[in-house]
């Protein structure tokens, strides 16, 4: 899977993982060439796995599922979609 | 005749009159799961008893038998109370106690003993589903949409299957079809705690349990009711009504006189909660941006409302509601004991974050409220600039 975007929020507690989410979102929308893209989030606060897929659902986000971060690092890397 | 009256029993007659139903709460608190002050009627109960009635009620001299009376008389009066907020006719020897909804859910679930499994939602409260899980029997989850609803079309087998459920959700307030669960055959162990001296709990259930404190009783006391229609048998003899021989009889008193002082109030205290936490959800939603509101908002209890803030910390935002003067709970992961979000909000698929628990002590005022809006909004938005959103 194409990842345009890596949030390394490892080691940081919620919200500041959603919070990078949200803004990366934000920048996203205000860029107006942008075409839909994923967007990664590696996280490893333990709520990051509830609270990712809801926000998408709330915020009109893909969320693709959960994938292993591509450094071979710790966490859990989140795959999010952003669309029009 | 056996005496049904806790107050006329013990409290004398001159300090019973100028009494309500239930003590103020302090200023800000809206954490009424959590606890909530005795009344004044319940607080004098509860240090007669302790006077009275600290002998075993099973031995057999003078102290012993005095302890006795005021336990026959406290589990007489809860089974007229239960009675009159269920419309089930119960006799006194329908009514037990225990000291945990543990040791009650245990000791419920094996007098049903035609079951072969168990059904359940995901929502329970955790000492519930361990109960279930003591029972050995084979458990069935039975999933809820995303308000906490049980999905009325169960393929279970009905027959052979004891449906174990809370009359209505603790943390968001969802309650649930109770009737239709009846008229699909299931027999039901029903946990009403929250729901007795709240709302009209009804008919629909084999066994009820329920937790003092939520009517305003003392901690430590669950009460079970068994319905005289039940196919159930105790599972062990219970003395005087009493589980494991853990008799507490002032705290029975004190759980027995809770319900019958509020029970006058009940409806009124209803419609006034339903209205105060419908007005707080209306303007919250008008004038904090981000925030998500879980549970069903017509069919629920009155006093509870559930919300996730996006972008603010649960921890963060308890501590400053209450540094404010506000008391509210949290389902938040860095809120709970167990550094797990609530185990209710991930099975619901809700934001689990910035969680806030709020419900409503009985009595609470239009000022309390009013006076939350504005603190809450003004704590939101410091907290979400202190985080960088």
């Amino acid at each position: 899977m194409n990842v345009a975007l890596w949030l390394d929020e490892r080691g940081r507690r919620c919200p500041i993982p959603v919070i990078a989410l949200a803004r990366a979102q934000t920048q996203w929308f205000k860029d107006t060439s942008a075409v839909a893209q994923i967007i990664g989030v590696l996280a490893d606060d333990p709520a990051a796995q509830y609270d990712i897929p809801a926000w998408c659902r709330l915020k009109g986000a893909e969320f693709l599922g959960e994938t292993n971060p591509p450094d071979g690092g710790p966490g859990t890397g989140y795959l999010v979609q952003f669309s029009a | 005749m056996i005496q049904r009256s806790i107050p006329n029993l013990i409290v004398p007659a001159s300090n019973v009159a100028s009494m309500t139903g239930f003590a103020p709460a302090p200023a800000g608190f809206m954490d009424a799961v959590g606890g909530l002050p005795l009344a004044p009627q319940t607080a004098l109960a509860f240090s007669r008893a302790q006077e009275l009635a600290w002998s075993d009620p099973a031995r057999l001299h003078h102290l012993g038998k005095q302890s006795a009376l005021l336990s026959d008389t406290a589990r007489a009066s809860l089974a007229a109370s239960i009675t009159s907020s269920t419309g089930v006719s119960l006799t006194v020897e329908q009514v037990f106690f225990a000291s945990s909804a543990r040791l009650a859910a245990n000791w419920a679930i094996a007098g049903f003993r035609a079951v072969s499994s168990i059904s359940h939602t995901a929502i329970e409260t955790l000492s519930v589903i361990d109960a279930c899980a003591d029972s050995g029997l084979d458990i069935q989850v039975l999933s809820v949409d995303h308000m906490g609803r049980i999905d009325l079309t169960l393929t279970s087998d009905v027959d052979r299957s004891l449906l174990v459920v809370q009359a209505a959700n603790v943390e968001i307030g969802t309650r649930q079809d109770l009737r239709g669960l009846a008229d699909q055959g299931y027999s039901t162990l029903v946990d009403a705690s929250q729901c007795l001296g709240r709302i009209e709990v009804g008919p629909h259930w084999s066994v009820l349990m329920a937790d003092a404190r939520g009517w305003g009783g003392p901690a430590g006391l669950v009460v079970i009711a068994v319905n005289p229609s039940a196919t159930w048998a105790a599972p062990l003899p219970a003395p005087g009504g009493w589980l494991g021989s853990s008799a507490n009889v002032p705290a029975l008193v004190a759980a027995a006189t809770a319900l019958e002082v509020l029970l006058p109030e009940v409806v009124t205290q209803a419609e006034d909660a339903f209205a105060l936490t419908e007005y707080l959800r209306a303007r919250l939603e008008a004038d904090v941006p981000d925030v998500v509101f879980s549970g069903d908002p017509e069919n629920r209890l009155p006093h509870i409302l559930n919300c996730s803030v996006l972008y603010v910390s649960g921890e963060a935002l308890i501590s400053d509601l209450d540094r404010r003067g506000f008391a509210v709970a949290s389902g938040s992961a860095c809120v709970a004991d167990s550094d797990r979000a609530s185990h209710v909000l991930v099975a619901i698929g809700a934001f689990t974050g910035g969680n806030v628990r709020i419900s409503l002590p009985f009595g609470c005022a239009q000022a309390t409220v009013d006076g939350f809006i504005e603190v809450f909004t003004e704590s939101v938005a410091l907290l979400r600039i202190e985080a960088g959103r």
